[in-house]
């Protein structure tokens, strides 16, 4: 297949199930899970950044062999570990950083730490100064690309797609009842809103959202 | 497939599995990623990340966002081995639309609404919006890339057009413009015992 891999089982895993049910052993059964990472809207007031975390215990021995994303791809970056202790995606060497989602699928070249403007130290007054209709769209842009992400109308610029699922190949066996971790971190960039006249610019933040959908074989009956 | 499936050279079969049985000696392959980051400024033209991994490991792929469109790199090994005769553009390595922004004028109306918008507004930094750059497929090495233990693979970025400054306007406060890349390399890994 293309996209998706084709279920292989291995010697030793034959022992135990077969691709589909018969007479003596089991079958495989595939199986999606789905999980969603995501952050509130929030005025951004020198607020670390938020890590959340979320993880799935399978009961039986499990192999993953795909992930899948939507959602804010270019603003979270992610780790993905188990409880035994795996780290499955290392952060950068020199400054320990998780890689963004973005950056691990083929698709999307949006990534938020790639905006070039500093938000905070500047503001950038050219939003100001465009117009009409256009100011929509330039503040979807450098510091201000937050609206991009949940204004629907906008499809010119939302480019957070991906081509392929994301092949774990070897997949990662996961031990009975072993959880498979997404540690996730919002790296959006500070939106700075102007609609409020009274208070003048504030700097924001919007809410950023990553669903997760990870898929496995499982192998009913197998231990270790 | 886009993604290669993994295979075990006669020699590795000796000593590792794809997945692990207990009821044979060999250990079983990890498949991990290894992130880097290479950030580009008015004044860090030249950036590296050396990834070093503990496991002999073989690389065969290789993912990025970010300004892929103005970034070039080069790849190469500790041991002097290159993987790129000199700087290849990322959006080579990764298909889609390739725009080499050098070569594309402000055509955008909503560009051309922006009061003293630089020649190079479009670029690197607004995705999406005139360039149109994405990312297609992984960039997979085939054969892989053979690290021995503790051996240090190093991705030098570069960018494409020179950076600046991007408000000519004396009234706006100059804002340093940056480039970056984040990319991640996909290994497989080879542990020992």
């Amino acid at each position: 297949m293309w996209f998706w891999p084709n279920c292989v089982l291995t010697d030793y895993e034959r022992k135990f199930v077969s691709l589909y049910k018969d007479g003596k052993k089991p079958g495989v059964l595939r199986r999606a899970y789905r999980l969603q990472l995501a952050t509130p809207a929030q005025p951004d007031q020198n607020i670390p950044a938020i890590v959340t975390t979320s993880k799935i215990q399978i009961a039986r021995r499990s192999r993953v062999f795909a992930i899948t994303f939507s959602g804010n791809l270019d603003s979270w970056r992610l780790t993905v570990k188990n409880t035994n202790g795996t780290v499955y995606t290392m952060p950068t060497p020199r400054t320990n950083k998780p890689p963004i989602v973005s950056s691990l699928i083929a698709g999307s070249m949006q990534n938020a730490a790639a905006f070039g403007f500093d938000a905070y130290a500047n503001p950038p007054p050219l939003l100001n100064a465009a117009g009409g209709a256009f100011i929509r769209v330039v503040q979807s842009y450098g510091p201000a690309y937050g609206p991009i992400d949940f204004e629907s109308t906008v499809s010119l610029v939302t480019q957070n797609r991906q081509n392929f699922p994301w092949q774990i190949e070897p997949n990662w066996v996961l031990q009975p009842n072993e959880s498979l971790i997404f540690e996730g971190t919002d790296v959006s960039p500070t939106y700075i809103d102007y609609s409020n006249s009274e208070a003048g610019p504030q700097p924001v933040r919007f809410p950023q959202i990553l669903n997760i959908a990870f898929y496995t074989w499982e192998f009913p009956g197998m231990g270790r | 497939m886009y993604w290669p499936r993994f295979r075990l050279t006669k020699a590795e079969s000796a000593r590792w599995c794809v997945y692990n049985n207990p009821d044979a000696k060999q250990k079983a392959v990890i498949y991990r990623i290894y992130a880097g980051e290479l950030v580009l400024s008015t004044t860090n033209k030249e950036d590296t990340e050396n990834l070093q991994i503990s496991r002999r490991a073989r690389v065969f792929a290789f993912t990025a966002s970010g300004d892929v469109n103005n970034i070039e790199v080069q790849i190469y090994d500790s041991a002097g081995e290159q993987y790129t005769m000199g700087f290849v553009p990322v959006s080579n390595m990764l298909l889609g639309a390739v725009p080499d922004f050098r070569s594309v004028p402000i055509v955008s109306p909503v560009l051309a609404a922006i009061n003293n918008a630089p020649p190079n507004f479009p670029g690197g930094w607004i995705p999406g919006l005139v360039t149109s750059s994405d990312t297609v497929a992984p960039h997979i090495f085939e054969p892989n890339i053979v690290l021995d233990p503790n051996q240090t693979l190093s991705i030098k970025g570069q960018c494409m057009h020179a950076l600046h400054d991007t408000f000519n306007d004396p009234s706006i406060p100059a804002v340093p413009e940056q480039a970056v890349l984040s990319f991640n390399i996909h290994v497989w890994e080879f542990p020992l015992e």
